[in-house]
């Protein structure tokens, strides 16, 4: 069989999806991949809009400072799901530690703010007529924020598009539940998880679940022996690595370092590295590379994220054109805590370039208190400044502990409802 | 005791004493900035690196070498393994190398160690380049371009294939054939993994974008490096002599993340 291209896949998934949140799949999904440009506006032409696609913790956040800074400007936000399930939850999830009606909120908020949120996907950007392309029509703009969020490659590592229900992963919210299944489901033998190169969501993520997996079988007295592959040569990020090899050495998780998966065998449920190496599985959750969606791609963009300039959240492409969070390409963790920081940001910056200037705000930091147990979390915090420079004086990490489980779910919550509360 | 003090001060003065400490730990002493050493097959250089410093490892020799370059990773059998002679799983190796330049970075405080084999005898000279990240962050940030790894090499029949490092998007490597006959590719995963498994050959992997041929003598190739994908340099041919550089445009910076 000829090889997919990365395009054909994600083609059809994006049609597949487009497809099933505007009904009638099959005929749809056929017909989406040859579509006519949408020719007609959802609204109406815009004084001043600035569109955001993605309402996750930057766009969101994004869109409500910029209600905030500029009352004047017309703020549409693009979603396709309807509600939103907190990214860092997903971990804790896995293994039952957390309630997902807790964690997941509506776009409610936005709207009070006056926000316009249309509950539809982005197909396609037409750039030099400042158009968004969704299924429905087109949606003008003056200015356009891209907070999309990256999509998980799996067509780069072979077999695994096709075997996707062998090797459920935590880093989209329906592999997540279907990971927890799986997880419930296990009657013992060997899971084994990957972690992809960086960069890649939640950085220390993949240790995490781990963990949690761990301890939760060897609590149901199942036997399991849980082994990490890691395309790096340490655990992420490089500043917990110490500490992460001694928390998995510590609980007998097996780690491999710089074993990069390329491969996985479905008949004989083997991982194989891009060294011919071989890992037997009976349950995997190979986590993908992830990169932007296709359609920004298709733009011009630049890929696998969005060039954009780190101070401002522009893009070094396009004048009128901004990027946060996942999907741009900047010196800043993917977590949830930068890309709040990100989007309240941006926001000053697009109010600026729309003639309000309202200042400037603190620059970038990330604080991250990844779980070991469902008691214990470690710490690590780093800090940019307002050109996005590192600061290294500002690096701190702090060892297990019960009090960072307290922290990193209180600021879980306390994040959610300034968000979307 | 005068008597003793001037013993002790010409031991010192002949490095002695430092160097017997490293022998007792089992690895030879480093050598101080840009302060070129001849070093022996199989002796394992420690060179501890503080957060923040960049240090570039030069190695070069007249005969033709393996060198592996291994960082510690708090995993105590890795270190014995690479004592041992070994190649522990997260080193770097470098294959049929004449001269090497690769950078020893890190943010936290670390220890380095290398080794040297040769594949064919000659006189081999290790040194260490001092320098600090940020450093090289300025001038990337002044729009300068950094040269982040570099190596000759030298195939002289059959096919080498080698990992190339620090790749990441807005990285340029730049491959310069001197001599020889044959191919130099820069496969990404895929196209390597078919390969090496022989579902495919370099030829029928390589576009003109990736690969060069050198009918007689010099050739170059560049590639710009847009996204995250690994690559392997894979070269055929008869007495092929070639440079690479890994080489970072102030691109980037927008692609190097601090820590987490």
């Amino acid at each position: 069989m000829d090889r997919l291209t990365r395009r054909q896949v994600l083609k059809v998934l994006g049609g597949a999806t487009v497809a099933a949140a505007t009904g009638g799949f099959t005929g749809q999904l056929l017909g989406w991949a040859t579509a006519q440009e949408p020719s007609r506006p959802l609204l109406p032409r815009p004084g001043r809009r600035v569109v955001i696609v993605g309402a996750g913790i930057s766009g969101a956040m994004c869109a409500r400072t910029l209600r905030k800074l500029a009352p004047d400007v017309e703020v549409v936000v693009l979603e396709r799901n309807p509600t939103y399930v907190s990214g860092p939850s997903h971990v804790d999830y896995v293994v039952g530690l957390e309630d997902a009606r807790k964690v997941t909120v509506t776009f409610d908020a936005l709207v009070r703010d006056g926000v316009r949120v249309i509950r539809s996907p982005a197909t396609g950007l037409r750039l030099q007529d400042n158009r968004v392309l969704t299924p429905q029509g087109f949606v003008e703009y003056s200015v356009l924020v891209l907070a999309t969020g990256l999509v998980p490659a799996e067509h780069e590592v072979r077999n695994l598009l096709e075997n996707r229900r062998l090797s459920p992963h935590a880093w989209t919210w329906a592999g997540t539940v279907e990971l927890r299944r799986a997880v419930e489901a296990f009657s013992g033998g060997t899971f084994v998880l990957t972690v992809p190169p960086p960069p890649y969501k939640c950085p220390p993520g993949p240790y995490e679940v781990a963990c949690l997996v761990q301890e939760y079988w060897r609590a149901k007295g199942v036997r399991a022996e849980v082994v990490v592959l890691d395309s790096n040569d340490r655990p992420q990020p490089p500043l917990l690595a110490d500490l992460w090899r001694r928390v998995l050495q510590e609980r007998g998780i097996t780690y491999k370092p710089s074993f990069k998966v390329v491969e996985l065998d479905p008949t004989s449920r083997v991982l194989i590295s891009d060294r011919g190496e071989r890992q037997r599985f009976d349950l995997a959750s190979v986590i993908p590379p992830q990169r932007a969606p296709l359609f920004i791609e298709e733009a011009g963009l630049g890929g696998p994220f969005v060039p954009i300039d780190p101070a401002t959240w522009r893009s070094r492409a396009q004048e009128n054109l901004y990027a946060l969070g996942d999907v741009a390409a900047s010196p800043y963790t993917k977590s949830a805590f930068t890309a709040f920081l990100q989007g309240r940001n941006a926001a000053y910056f697009i109010a600026r370039a729309l003639g309000r200037d309202r200042g400037e705000p603190d620059p970038v930091f990330n604080q991250c208190w990844p779980f070991v147990s469902s008691k214990e979390a470690l710490f690590v915090e780093v800090a940019w400044d307002k050109e996005g420079r590192p600061i290294p004086a500002r690096n701190r990490t702090g060892a297990p502990s019960a009090q960072h489980v307290k922290d990193r779910k209180q600021w879980e919550y306390g994040l959610l409802r300034a968000v979307y509360g | 005791m005068h008597r003793w003090a001037g013993v002790l001060l010409a031991l010192l003065m002949n490095g002695f004493l430092v160097g017997q400490m490293w022998v007792v730990r089992g690895a030879a002493l480093s050598p101080g900035p840009a302060e070129a050493v001849v070093v022996r097959e199989d002796e394992v250089h420690r060179r501890p690196v503080k957060a923040g410093e960049r240090t570039v490892l030069e190695v070069s020799t007249t005969g033709l070498l393996e060198v592996v370059v291994y960082e510690r990773t708090g995993d105590a059998r890795e270190l014995e393994e690479f004592r041992a002679g070994r190649v522990p799983r997260t080193a770097k190796v470098f294959s049929q190398v004449r001269e090497l330049s690769y950078p020893l970075s890190s943010v936290t405080d670390t220890e380095f160690y290398v080794r040297v084999r040769h594949l064919r005898p000659g006189e081999t000279r290790l040194r260490y380049v001092p320098g600090l990240v940020d450093e090289a962050m300025a001038r990337l940030r002044k729009g300068e371009n950094l040269v982040r790894n570099r190596g000759v090499v030298v195939v002289e029949g059959g096919r080498l294939t080698m990992p190339v490092y620090q790749l990441v998007p807005g990285t340029v490597v730049r491959v310069e054939v001197q001599s020889g006959r044959g191919v130099v590719g820069l496969l990404k995963t895929r196209d390597y993994l078919d390969v090496r498994d022989g579902r495919a050959t370099v030829a029928g992997r390589c576009t003109p974008q990736a690969c060069v041929e050198a009918s007689s003598g010099r050739a170059v190739l560049e590639v710009a490096v847009g996204d995250y994908d690994d690559r392997y340099l894979v070269a055929e041919g008869q007495g092929l002599v070639f440079t690479y550089r890994v080489v970072a445009t102030p691109e980037v910076l927008n692609h190097i993340s601090s820590c987490t």
